[in-house]
């Protein structure tokens, strides 16, 4: 985690009016698993469409491994494999035929290709469906021939535009795996996603990017640490009874503060450097026996509430909902309500 | 330089390749230019495919005159059948008949014709036409015509000989020379009839050719482009050359497929000759398109998206067609229409096409042609290429 591979200064896309990507700066390591995270229409597709040279900047400059992309763009080109939002692949044709087409355009030999191809093709349980046409495939099955679509010219960088849209709990463990199994071979990944779970769980740093710009940038542990220090973390005891002794005690505690839910259960939040025995011995001290307990940690959909003090939601339409949460990503919109 | 032909086979083949996938296309391939030749060579009936005409006749007072231009009528007509004839009264009736539809035209012997013969002038034999059919018209106007004319020839001659005979005069001169002192004889490149369908079936090939490529390009491209796999090919190290001629190059080759179709059945169901040589022909449809294709990219870059693409190509495409001659020889448009077709590509690829297959004209028959064909496609390519790689890179 020393040397970075990609140096993005001040780079600008404009549509008409109208800043889809506004000005961003900053730089990815090789061998890290960067993640952009953002509502809908931040800029995170825009920005990985100039990074992959299929639009151009209205300002500002990147350059891949020093490569310039006004001056080296084909050996940048052939550095870098993308794994596009809308699929890379040709429908009448079979899953070896497009990944051998692809492979060609970047002149992998062929003895070399065929056996990448075919390797790929196992490691993502595709093989026995490699020579049936795409168009008789399900949407987790074309995702999967897109991924490795990216990797047959095997690029030491690799854009993903959120690669596990539209796949079911179990697709989108095995995709998140397998770019995990790709990252530790020394692939320097740089994805995008509108989960704050699988930002969370993939990246060794996070860029949580909105209107365009990028609002923090750090390790999602570093991400979520600052918004314990600023809030406090968030512990839900459920306990056998209510007494006025027991809330009394906990009040007066440095930096805790107490929330009571109803149900016999409350809410508390305490600041860094309190020691959580002390709560326990509040409790205790009162004759209140704890049924269950558990704590919530910020979530990186709280450090973007907190950044830019709106739910996290879809920009382009301005509705309040609920972001389609992927298989087990469904408890933290309740954790995040619960600490606040 | 190599490598970006390289690439332009990998993508054509690719192309192709998705082509052959699917079965419609492959059937629409080999029809559509069957269906293109047997309509654009109905457009004319020719003298052979006139049968049956039905037609009216009016003879007012029967006369050895009369009878005379019947008995031809009849006569041609056993050994033609091109008419239906029906006999009537009155020139009203003919015309009260051609406006329900129930015969195409007429003939008219009236009173006035015996009379005026009679009276020593000349006798005037009426053919009534119906001006909503233009041309079922002219080919019974002409046909009436020559009749008539075949007739009165005769009579002129069989006229003059009796008079020479009845001034004693021996040994005179022939009197067809002087009924008829001049005479033309139609000679032509070619022997024998022509067939529309030699006239039609260069320009229906150079059509079909550059239809398929006007809208397979756009279809080609905007498709991609739509679809996302254009990402693909833009992302890849190669250059935007490579894409432009993979993608036409895949439309050529189902162009000339189509081309070839069109010829063996012009050949073997349409009776038209190839005078020329067949690789020349293939040669000029090649240039054809080179011309063509710098026009499709540019109008496929400045559209939106494939189906403003589709629009946009063939309103020009329709009026181009027209207009380069491919149904009506140019030289019958009126000169505004002219002048727009010496600047279309479409029209100097039909006619040196025409003039290969009619003619049997060698490729240095065809300089003036092949050069301005050249320019034209190297100017329109090389407004087109920018155009294109600027739409790519929005
Ligand atoms: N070709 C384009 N023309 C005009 N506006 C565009 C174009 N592409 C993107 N935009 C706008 O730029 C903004 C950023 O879009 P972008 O696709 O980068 O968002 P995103 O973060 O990838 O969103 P999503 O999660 O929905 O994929 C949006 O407001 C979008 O409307
Ligand atoms: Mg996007």
């Amino acid at each position: 985690m020393s040397k970075s591979i990609i140096s993005v200064k001040n780079l600008t896309k404009k549509f008409g009016d109208l800043a889809a990507v506004d000005n961003i700066s900053f730089e990815v390591q090789k061998g890290e698993i960067f993640g952009f995270l953002g509502p809908n229409g931040a800029g995170k597709s825009t920005t990985l469409r100039m990074l992959t040279t299929l639009t151009a900047p209205t300002s500002g400059s990147f350059t891949i491994n020093g490569l310039n992309p006004k001056k080296d763009v084909d050996q940048l080109k052939k550095m870098v494999g993308l794994v596009a939002e809308k699929l890379i692949m040709y429908d009448y044709l079979s899953a070896r035929e497009n990944l051998l087409f692809f492979g060609k355009l970047y002149k992998v030999p062929q003895d070399i290709l065929e056996e990448r191809t075919d390797k790929l093709l196992k490691m993502i349980g595709m093989w026995e469906w490699r020579d049936h046409k795409i168009g008789t495939y399900s949407t987790g099955m074309k995702q999967r021939i897109n991924v490795i679509r990216a990797l047959v010219t095997d690029p030491d960088i690799i854009f993903m535009d959120e690669p596990t849209l539209g796949l079911d709990p179990q697709s989108t463990r095995q995709v998140r795996e397998f770019i995990l199994e790709l990252n530790k071979k020394g692939k320097t990944i740089i994805l995008t996603t509108h989960i704050m779970q699988e930002a969370e769980r993939l990246s060794d740093r996070v860029g949580i990017i909105d209107h365009g710009k990028i609002i923090a940038l750090d390790t999602p542990e570093n991400l979520k640490n600052s918004l314990a220090d600023k809030r406090g973390t968030g512990v839900e005891f459920k306990v056998s009874e209510v007494p006025a002794c027991m809330l009394d005690k906990l009040a007066k505690l440095p930096k805790v503060s107490v929330k009571q839910l109803g149900d016999n259960r409350i809410s508390i939040s305490y600041g860094n450097g309190t020691e959580v025995n002390k709560l326990i011995d509040a409790i205790q001290d009162c004759n209140v026996g704890i049924l269950r307990m558990h704590t919530s940690e910020p979530t990186l959909e709280d450090v973007f509430i907190d950044l830019t003090g709106r739910e996290f939601r879809d920009k382009a339409t301005e509705k309040e909902q609920k972001m389609p949460a992927a298989g087990p990503g469904h408890g933290f919109r309740k954790i995040s309500s619960r600490i606040r | 330089m190599m490598q970006v032909i390289k690439n332009a086979i990998y993508i054509g083949y690719k192309d192709m390749l998705e082509f052959t996938r699917s079965k419609i296309r492959l059937v629409m391939t080999i029809i559509m230019p069957f269906f293109m030749m047997i309509m654009t060579g109905s457009i004319y009936p020719s003298e052979s495919g006139v049968k049956n005409i039905p037609i009216g006749l009016v003879v007012e007072e029967p006369s050895p005159s009369s009878d005379l231009i019947v008995n031809s009528i009849n006569t041609l007509n056993d050994e033609k059948s091109f008419f239906e004839i029906k006999k009537f009264d009155s020139e009203a009736e003919i015309e009260s008949q051609v406006k329900e539809g129930k015969i195409d035209g007429g003939l008219i012997i009236s009173k006035e014709f015996n009379e005026d013969l009679m009276s020593g002038k000349q006798g005037e034999v009426i053919i009534f036409q119906d001006d909503t059919n233009p041309q079922i018209s002219s080919v019974l106007t002409g046909v009436f015509n020559q009749i008539v004319d075949q007739v009165s020839f005769s009579v002129a001659v069989k006229n003059v000989s009796e008079i020479s005979q009845a001034s004693g005069q021996e040994n005179s001169a022939n009197p067809l020379s002087i009924v008829k002192p001049y005479i033309t004889k139609t000679k032509s490149l070619l022997g024998g009839e022509t067939n529309y369908f030699q006239f039609v079936a260069p320009g229906t090939m150079m059509m079909v050719v550059l239809m398929g490529i006007m809208t397979g390009l756009p279809r080609a491209i905007s498709f991609e482009r739509e679809s996302g796999t254009l990402d693909g090919l833009l992302a890849a190290p190669i250059s935007t050359m490579s894409i432009i001629i993979g993608k036409t190059l895949a439309q050529i080759i189902r162009g000339i497929i189509q081309a070839t179709v069109i010829l063996l059945l012009s050949i073997f169901l349409f009776g038209v000759t190839i005078n020329g040589s067949i690789l020349l022909v293939f040669f000029l449809l090649f240039i054809g398109v080179y011309s063509i294709t710098g026009l499709g990219i540019a109008l496929t870059s400045l559209a939106p998206d494939q189906e403003a693409a589709t629009m946009l190509i063939s309103t020009i495409m329709f009026p181009m067609m027209f207009l380069s001659g491919i149904f009506f020889p140019v030289e019958q448009m009126p000169p505004f229409a002219q002048a727009i077709s010496k600047i279309l590509p479409l029209t100097y690829s039909i006619d040196s096409l025409r003039k290969v297959i009619t003619l049997g004209a060698g490729i240095g028959d065809l300089t003036s042609d092949i050069i301005i064909l050249l320019v034209f496609g190297t100017v329109m390519l090389f407004v087109a290429v920018p155009l294109f790689k600027k739409m790519m890179t929005k």
